[in-house]
């Protein structure tokens, strides 16, 4: 019996064994480690810890994460992976939405194929240590830009991608039209937000009385604002659109128009490795751009060869060499409109008409339109 | 009745006769309280439940259940290596009618019946015909399983063939859902190194070479001193690492042997003739190998739904259990070292939440590794898991090894029985079925706590479930969604508990 018992336990170990080493298997085979190791402490020692021991960690550099990137094969891209319209998987298990496709576009523009994408979903709270220890390579997760995020994170905005600002809704039928008329109202709100700073600090700046009500999730806070708990509910006014579709009756409420904070969102970048930041700065740009000059994922291929316009002939890459100032292919803004559209496409795909959103564009248009989308010229 | 009494004759005991109105006025309405209480209890479950099923029925759009139906069994995974599921599914089967055949017999008909009778059930609901006919297999597979090892019970191979499935499952079933990646000729040739070297050790331990000719009393170090040596000299510096890890392999291998040689003999026969096979298995690992081109790896990343659940369960409570008992042992050891430890480890987890230790491992943890070095995500939250359950596992065989009266472990003695004879012959197994009611009860609880992990961003069958309402078409759709994932946690954690209850019962636990 014991020695049954000594047996079996051997057999289970090993068996333990290999299935380790089978998990084991994507870090660099022994040799490689070992003077992967020798090589971080030098590195380590070179570096004095500048902004935390944490960053001095990640390999960086001029070039190091667009090389790592390659030498992978894929991009890895950290987004939120519960935000209606934002990111989200589909019915098929594919990776869709706003942010979803700006990683794709990035990987459009570094390989050619958009769906060199692995996504990592994250929660707010992890979602900067992703990124400073290198486990994602670019975060795209409705990260609102703030100054204490852009100096003190060991992170880089790179622009926005979509200006969103907290709003209020109310039921149609209670006669509230603006701000001022929220004074002693109850105001459903989640809590542990900037939403309910900003609530907080608004309402004060207005000398308005309000009771704010607040719950965990915006599910329990529609839940109660759709069961009449209280007067007005307040966050991000996409949330508020999005929400507002699949209410009982969508008709019978109303978004206020004021907006009362400012929240830009884009991608978000490492410190440290100025090339990337540009590849995925000029990424967004390129979008915009081609928005701005008609250029579509239908009819690249027309403009393309036909195009007087030099700017454009820059952009497609026809002239100008662009893509290899980046470190990327001239065709790097072609593919990222071929295969994944310019910002009018993504955002219609995404947020537009066809959608349950039905979110107008707003600030999110093309400067030409009075908008804020305004890219650099591409020379 | 109608015969009468002969003198002297008693009465047999009357016997109990219970009618259905009887036993409603008995259970349900004899002192009038009861009556009242009935009627309040009755009234209370119409008020509840009527809204309930009225929603189930009428309102409620299921329709985000069953479009996404493929998300929350297996997330991501990716379509064309679903076979890889059904395949294990059907093994499972296989697993579960053979042993059940073997050890259980036609005991527990009836939940065997019931168990059927639900894959049969899901056959007849309109799921895709191709869905329905595999559903129907597999209870066929287990069927004819239970049918073919009931017939073999009594030979000793079917016991062996049943105790093989159990116990490789496990291991395969993380094989085949993983895949593979193809290796390199160097971590081949490694492995292979490595299987030899076992081998080797082991049946050098068994044959004592010594006995026949004493010139090898020394030599036989030389299995696992060549390696040492090769480790020490310089031009084998990369290599130094394995060579260690060989040779230390090597060295426990022949040292189980030689303590053990007699038992040992069948499972070295099984190995030595498995060795070749495992040679072409290991060389069509490589990166253009029959494995690999039929299996290839699928990253962790694509794990989701039931599967990732399920997954975590298992890894959580298949590591934990052993770990578990040795750090009771550990604490009730008389070595000072392994006892501080010992309860310092399960002080320290037992006072933190699994959610912040969850946290520690996505989120500190890559702070502190070396640069390029990333630990797998799940593979991080499995070690979470694992190493909470460890310590509740701990405190739960620690009850159940102060229960055993000291009288067991010095009649143990008196038998000539060591330390370790006594500990797992005598005390551990009596220890362990006192408390097997709070051990199921820690695993239902580590199957529902592995929806944790949603929080840190693992797409378990919670996780999937938030990106699922994420999707536009099914925005607001939560009271569906967490139904349906709330009744198949319900499902399974039920059936855990149902499975110990028997298993109790079986041991006679609380008849003595």
């Amino acid at each position: 019996m014991l020695r049954k018992s000594v047996l079996w336990l051997l057999m289970t170990g090993l068996l333990a064994g290999l299935v380790l080493a089978a998990c084991q298997q994507t870090t660099p085979s022994g040799e490689g480690a070992v003077k992967e190791v020798v090589k971080t402490v030098v590195v380590t020692v070179q570096v004095p810890a500048e902004g935390g021991a944490a960053q001095a960690a990640v390999p960086q550099g001029y070039g190091a994460t667009l090389k790592a990137v390659k030498e992978r094969g894929y991009l890895i891209c950290g987004v939120n992976g519960q935000l209606p319209g934002f990111s989200y998987v589909d019915q098929e298990g594919k990776w869709s939405g706003f942010d979803v496709d700006f990683c794709r576009a990035l990987a459009a523009a570094i390989f050619g194929d958009p769906d060199k994408v692995q996504y990592r979903p994250l929660t707010a709270k992890e979602r900067f240590t992703a990124l400073q220890t290198g486990e994602i390579d670019v975060l795209i997760r409705n990260t609102t830009w703030t100054l204490t995020r852009d100096a003190e994170l060991g992170a880089n905005f790179v622009a926005t991608t979509f200006y969103d600002g907290q709003g209020f809704m109310v039921p149609k039928d209670s006669g509230i039209q603006s701000l001022k008329d929220l004074n002693g109202a109850r105001i459903c709100v989640a809590t542990g937000t900037t939403t309910e700073l900003n609530l907080a600090d608004v309402m004060a700046a207005e000398g308005l009385e309000y009771e704010p009500v607040v719950f965990e999730t915006a599910d329990q806070v529609f839940a109660a604002y759709e069961e009449g708990t209280c007067d007005a509910v307040t966050t991000d006014k996409s949330g508020l659109v999005s929400r507002k579709a699949v209410l009982k009756e969508p008709e019978a409420h109303i978004i206020l128009p004021e907006t009362i904070s400012k929240e830009p969102l884009g991608p978000v970048v490492r410190h440290g490795d100025d090339q990337w930041f540009d590849i995925v700065q000029w990424t967004v740009f390129a979008t915009f751009a081609a928005e701005e000059y008609g250029v579509t994922s239908q009819n690249v291929d027309q403009v393309k060869a036909e195009t007087k316009n030099p700017e454009v002939k820059r952009l497609l890459g026809v002239e100008g060499e662009m893509g290899q100032k980046l470190g990327l292919s001239d065709d790097w803004a072609y593919n990222i409109i071929k295969l994944v559209g310019n910002y009018a496409e993504i955002y219609e795909r995404n947020l537009g008409p066809g959608t349950p959103f039905n979110l107008p564009r707003g600030l999110n248009a093309s400067y030409i339109d009075g908008g804020l989308l305004y890219a650099p010229p591409f020379r | 009745m109608e015969r009468p009494l002969a003198p002297g004759e008693t009465l047999p005991p009357p016997t109990e006769r219970i009618t259905i109105l009887g036993w409603i006025y008995r259970n349900l309405l004899s002192p009038w309280y009861n009556a009242v209480l009935t009627v309040l209890g009755l009234a209370l479950a119409y008020a509840l439940l009527t809204p309930i099923l009225r929603w189930a029925l009428t309102q409620a759009e299921w329709q985000v259940v069953v479009v996404n139906l493929r998300l929350f069994m297996v997330g991501q995974y990716p379509k064309e290596a679903l076979w890889r599921v059904w395949l294990l599914l059907y093994l499972l089967s296989l697993t579960a009618g053979w042993s059940w055949g073997v050890l259980l017999g036609k005991r527990y008909a009836t939940a065997g019946l019931v168990l059927l009778g639900a894959f049969i059930g899901l056959a007849v609901l309109p799921f895709a015909p191709a869905l329905r006919l595999r559903w129907f297999t597999l209870a066929l597979t287990a069927l004819g399983a239970w049918a073919l090892a009931y017939r073999w019970r009594e030979t000793g191979w079917a016991r062996k063939v049943a105790f093989a499935l159990l116990l490789l499952y496990f291991p395969i079933v993380i094989i085949v859902i993983r895949g593979f990646a193809g290796w390199d000729r160097a971590r081949q040739l490694w492995a292979a190194l490595y299987l030899t070297g076992v081998l080797a050790g082991l049946v050098v331990g068994m044959w004592r070479p010594e006995q026949r000719w004493p010139a090898a009393r020394w030599g036989q170090f030389g299995l696992f001193l060549v390696p040492l040596a090769l480790a020490v000299l310089p031009g084998f510096v990369a290599w130094r690492f394995p060579l260690v890890g060989l040779a230390a392999v090597t060295w426990a291998a022949w040292l189980t042997g030689r303590s053990n040689p007699t038992t040992l003999k069948g499972f070295a026969r099984v190995l030595v003739g498995l060795y070749l096979p495992l040679l072409f298995l290991l060389y069509q690992m490589g990166p253009s190998g029959i494995l690999t081109r039929a299996m290839p790896q699928v990253g962790t990343n694509l794990w989701g739904g039931l599967l990732l659940t399920f997954l975590l369960t298992i890894v959580g409570i298949v590591f934990s259990f052993p770990l578990g008992i040795l750090l009771a042992l550990g604490r009730r050891s008389v070595m000072p070292i392994i006892r501080v430890f010992s309860i310092l480890y399960i002080e320290f987890i037992r006072g933190v939440p699994l959610v912040t230790v969850l946290f520690m491992a996505q989120v500190m943890l890559p702070l502190f590794l070396p640069p390029g070095m990333t630990i797998d995500r799940v593979l991080r939250a499995m070690a979470g898991i694992v190493l909470f359950a460890a310590a509740y596992m701990a405190e739960n065989v620690r009850g159940g090894l102060q229960a055993i009266p000291k009288g067991q472990y010095e009649a143990a003695y008196a038998l000539g029985l060591n330390a370790f004879q006594t500990m797992t012959l005598i005390i551990l197994p009596q220890a362990l079925r006192n408390v097997i009611p709070v051990i199921v009860n820690q695993f239902i609880a580590l199957f529902k706590d592995t929806s944790l992990v949603a929080i840190v961003g693992l797409f378990d069958l919670l996780g999937i479930a938030s990106t699922v309402l994420a999707q536009p078409q099914f925005i607001g759709k939560q009271r569906e969604v967490y139904t349906f994932i709330g009744l198949i946690y319900w499902i399974f954690s039920y059936g855990m508990s149902y499975t110990s209850r028997q298993i109790e019962k079986a041991l006679g636990v609380g008849e003595r």
